[in-house]
């Protein structure tokens, strides 16, 4: 596990008991509970990949399983996770930026001081609930 | 040899606490991490003196200081390296009779207790130290290297012997440099990382310098664009695409040295890291923010001191600007980061995966990098600049400056002063973590 990952772990897995860590892509997957009738499924499988540099460089990216869709007409934001080596996911893009594109990620040595993959993951779920808008 | 890096500053702290205890004596727990075959200080702890027992002229930490301490390195993870002063002793030390009935005992108490963790001990005095290591082989030599401002081996490790093999050539510069920094000149190991337009002068003036080891990275090969500023370049290799790392070992070799010269493909190889972990001082000459972090990790985690260069020439109109900067990371001190030298949001551009680098791409979240302007006088310039700042760290001629800025609009050299970020998440976390860092997983 990436070094910086295992220091969070124990933090991760209080608010996400279902997380796991995978390899190859190095990732974080766990469940989320989706707002009801928005979506085509109750909660979803989110994988959050974890880059080389992490935490320096910020967390860029989640990824969902290809079956899931919006309720309504509108699509997901998503590109085909198949060259990422997980062709049963769709890439969603999701990133700590402010309007002017400039990245927000704040990185810490201390990882309760700055952002990590629990602010990450609570990123997330608010995107999901917003409708990936 | 098993060798136990320190930084400098740490190993003057360590030092300067244990030996004002003098005439009694010090004791402290190094707690080191396994790089390689060797060692490096992550931190270290010096105990009170009312947490000693001096029995008999015997020095011994208290039962429930020791257990304490003990379990502390246990949840660290971190080797255990026992330190203790012998005062009396000047550059001749030696472990006392009672420490050799000791501490024997003591590794195999620790390796009973942490199986694999390594246990090694220090006598120190006052300008000398014997150190040993215990593993499953039985007990063998560790050398102390304080790695800082200059490159320190401890001033009692220095061999005399060696000053007389300088070489004559070297006359004018052991004039400007001293018989000892000559001699630190002629065992100083360098990687250099990026063997361009900067890399290709660095290599260059460290090889006339007499520096006879050299760590190459570089993967990229010459082609007609690079020949007006990479020094050592001919058109035969721009036509032949002769690997820029084979011009820089034919440069290193037509000065005349007999270096020993190790070429590697990119920095993102596991071979190319770990030979980058065992060399005395990195120099960055790369392009990018990505290998930039990737080395600054790297430096702090091995306790290897890094010298960066960056040239810029911006040629918009409004605010055309032409410079460079050369920073100097130092173990346990300002790294590039606490500098704002990185761009963490680029670095990590740099440092994603293909797949994922063509996806932002195709979704209009990335652009192809740009081509940047180039002048060899400049990178003359900053190469200079950053030759005499590791000069300074390698001879001890003058103190290191670290950070200092080039602008060549209006000719100025700027030093800046950078102190450590106590937050920073490059330094901080890596700092003496070794092997345990896993650098590797930059590997691709």
């Amino acid at each position: 596990m990436h070094p910086r990952l295992a220091e969070e772990w124990a933090d991760i897995l209080d608010l996400h008991p279902a997380a796991r860590h995978q390899a190859a892509p190095d990732r974080i997957e766990t469940i989320i509970e989706l707002p009801p009738g928005m979506y085509s499924m109750p909660r979803t499988a989110v994988a959050v990949l974890i880059p080389p540099g992490y935490r320096t460089t910020a967390l860029d990216g989640f990824l969902i399983p290809a079956g899931l869709t919006l309720a309504g007409p509108a699509a997901m934001p998503v590109s085909g996770g198949s060259s990422l080596g997980m062709s049963e996911w769709s890439l969603v893009s999701f990133h700590y930026v402010d309007v002017a594109g400039q990245s927000t990620w704040r990185a810490s040595a201390d990882s309760r001081r700055g952002d990590n993959v629990v602010h990450y993951l609570a990123s997330v779920e608010a995107f999901l609930a917003g409708c990936c808008v | 040899m098993t060798a136990l890096r320190i930084a400098a500053p740490q190993l003057a702290e360590l030092r300067e606490d244990l030996l004002s205890l003098s005439p009694a004596e010090g004791a402290a727990f190094l707690l080191a991490e396994p790089c390689g075959d060797d060692f490096v200080v992550r931190r270290f702890r010096v105990f009170h003196p009312d947490e000693l027992d001096d029995h008999d002229s015997a020095l011994s930490i208290r039962e429930d200081v020791q257990a304490r301490g003990l379990a502390e390195v246990k949840r660290s993870g971190h080797a255990l390296i026992d330190v203790h002063t012998h005062p009396h002793s000047d550059r001749e030390v030696h472990f006392s009779s009672f420490d050799r009935t000791q501490l024997p005992a003591f590794a195999r108490y620790i390796q009973n207790k942490m199986p694999g963790r390594a246990y090694g001990a220090i006598v120190l005095g006052r300008r000398g130290y014997k150190g040993l290591v215990w593993s499953a082989g039985g007990a063998h030599p560790l050398d102390l290297v304080g790695v800082g401002e200059i490159c320190a081996q401890p001033e009692w490790a220095v061999d005399d012997a060696i000053a007389t093999t300088i070489e004559p050539r070297y006359d004018r510069q052991v004039r400007a440099v001293g018989t000892q920094g000559q001699v630190r000149l002629k065992q100083l190991r360098v990687g250099v990382v990026g063997l361009g337009g900067t890399g290709s002068l660095i290599i260059q003036q460290l090889a006339h310098l007499g520096v006879p080891d050299f760590t190459l990275i570089d993967d990229d090969r010459v082609d007609r664009t690079n020949l007006p500023r990479l020094a050592g370049a001919t058109w035969r290799d721009a036509v032949l695409r002769t690997k820029k790392g084979r011009v820089a070992a034919r440069q290193i070799r037509r000065v005349g040295t007999r270096a020993t010269v190790r070429q590697y493909g990119g920095l993102r190889s596991l071979e190319a890291m770990t030979a980058l972990s065992k060399v005395d001082v990195i120099v960055g000459c790369v392009d990018n923010d990505g290998a930039r972090l990737v080395l600054s990790e790297l430096a702090a985690a091995y306790l290897v001191p890094y010298l960066d260069i960056g040239v810029s020439i911006v040629t918009s109109k409004n605010r055309p600007a032409m410079g460079g900067r050369v920073s100097f990371a130092l173990p346990s001190q300002a790294c590039l980061a606490c500098a704002d030298e990185i761009d963490f949001a680029e670095a990590g551009e740099d440092l994603e995966s293909e797949a994922l680098r063509n996806i932002r791409v195709q979704r209009g979240y990335a652009d192809d990098r740009t081509v940047e302007p180039a002048l060899m006088p400049l990178n003359t310039t900053c190469a200079g600049l950053a030759t005499l700042e590791l000069l300074a760290f390698a001879t001890g001629f003058r103190k290191v400056r670290p950070f200092m800025h080039f602008n060549a609009l209006d000719n100025r050299i700027v030093p800046i002063r950078v102190e450590r970020n106590p937050h920073c998440p490059v330094c901080v976390p890596a700092l003496g973590m070794g092997d345990r860092q896993g650098i590797e997983r930059y590997a691709v």
